[in-house]
């Protein structure tokens, strides 16, 4: 083995530690996020469970799919109607 | 303009679905085409009533509505659905009320009414008094990220009408991409684009009638278009229970069948769910509070009372205004 080779070896045993070591941080890191997450999860867990009246949501960035109320319009037209000697293709009536 | 005048392009399917009977109007040139489509509508309607029936007790509804107390993963259908729901309850104050199931029941209205044993349960059924507590929808708690829900103790949800509107949109919205469409979800209208050459979908507010096999008259016509004519009614579906007539429309401030003045409200929004909701708001309200209510929100809806006496709100009055053509 040269000089390159060995200074090659050692820069890849570098790097292997670097990464390794890199690894441990991210996991050490990930799971100290994951376990906070958690401790958020469970305490909003509980608040939901005992609070029956005010909770909604915990989590405010999620969008609830309701309706959006500012869009609304008018659903006919103003136009000549049909004869009501016709027959309509539909009756809107109660169905119970 | 009788039915056998309709263009060729308008094909049309009819089935039962969710306790009643649904049909969808489809334009489209390949007929074949629009026959899976039709055929897709119904399986829709099927698919929803396995999750949203409360009749059936292995629906994911009736699954949540057995496990008060805790949290309760569920479908996307059903959590759109409840959320849309307890939104409806909190712009109508209440007045449509997705957990009024146990009041229902305590009516008398406990099977489906398509279950012929219905009326015989109804006509025997003893008054019973174990209803909750009204206006518990602020109770429902939704959790966004988990997309569950929670019930408490004694509240169950029946998302009747509201479900099955639900659908309508669904399968309109899935329909409109190949050509306008409408579906009549037994008497509830949802309407998507035009048909070519139409201003609308020609449709009718029928006159009230306590027989609903019966051919219906006409109050007024009108055409629909992108949106919801839903009606709420007392007209028939009564029965006798301790000597009081009942019916299916609670009134969330007693928890007893609405006493009102009206046989029936019609009204129209962009929305299926929203028509739906305040078509119920409005029958329970009675005409007075009902017209304060939906001027409030410039929804235009047509009330019928006892009597058969019409009314409408200042937002539908200028549709209904130009003479017929013949």
């Amino acid at each position: 083995m040269n000089a390159n080779g060995a200074n090659s070896n050692r820069n890849l045993l570098k790097m292997k530690v670097a990464l390794a070591a890199g690894g441990l941080i991210t996991t050490l890191i990930g799971a100290g996020l994951l376990g906070s997450q958690a401790e958020a999860a469970t305490t909003n867990s509980t608040t939901n469970t005992t609070n029956t009246i005010n909770t909604t949501s915990s989590s405010a960035e999620i969008t609830l799919p309701e309706l959006d109320l500012e869009l609304e319009a008018i659903p006919t037209v103003v136009a000549p109607s049909f004869s009501v000697s016709s027959r309509p293709v539909a009756n809107g009536r109660s169905s119970g | 303009m009788n039915a056998h005048t309709y263009p060729d392009t308008w094909h049309s399917h009819t089935f039962r679905a969710m306790g009643c009977q649904m049909s969808v109007w489809l334009e489209l040139k390949n007929e074949e085409t629009a026959a899976a489509l039709l055929a897709e509508a119904e399986q829709m309607f099927l698919r929803a009533e396995l999750c949203l029936s409360r009749f059936d007790a292995q629906s994911e509804l009736s699954q949540l509505n057995a496990n008060p107390g805790i949290w309760v993963p569920v479908s996307e259908m059903l959590w759109t659905v409840a959320v849309q729901a307890r939104q409806m309850a909190r712009e109508t104050n209440g007045l449509f009320d997705p957990t009024l199931l146990t009041a229902l029941e305590a009516a008398g209205y406990k099977t489906s009414f398509a279950d012929l044993s219905f009326w015989a349960k109804a006509l025997d059924a003893e008054m019973e008094t174990a209803v909750p507590p009204l206006g518990q929808w602020e109770a429902i708690q939704v959790h966004a990220e988990g997309r569950s829900l929670w019930l408490p103790e004694g509240i169950r949800l029946d998302l009747g009408g509201i479900a099955k509107g639900y659908v309508a949109q669904q399968v309109v919205n899935l329909l409109s991409d190949w050509g306008p469409c409408l579906v009549d979800a037994s008497g509830d209208l949802t309407a998507g684009e035009a048909p070519t050459g139409w201003p609308g979908w020609p449709v009718a507010v029928a006159k009230p009638s306590a027989n609903p096999l019966g051919e219906r008259e006409t109050q007024f016509p009108l055409w629909l278009v992108n949106g919801t004519m839903a009606t709420s009614g007392i007209d028939y579906r009564r029965w006798q229970q301790n000597g009081r007539t009942a019916h299916h429309l609670i009134d969330p401030r007693t928890g007893q069948p609405a006493q009102t003045d009206l046989l029936t409200a019609t009204v129209l929004a962009k929305t299926a769910v929203r028509a739906e909701a305040w078509a119920t708001a409005a029958l329970v309200a009675g005409k007075k509070l009902a017209h304060q209510l939906l001027a409030e929100k410039n929804l235009a809806a047509a009330l019928i009372g006892q009597h058969g006496e019409l009314s409408v709100t200042p937002a539908l009055a200028p549709f209904l205004e130009l003479e017929a053509i013949h």
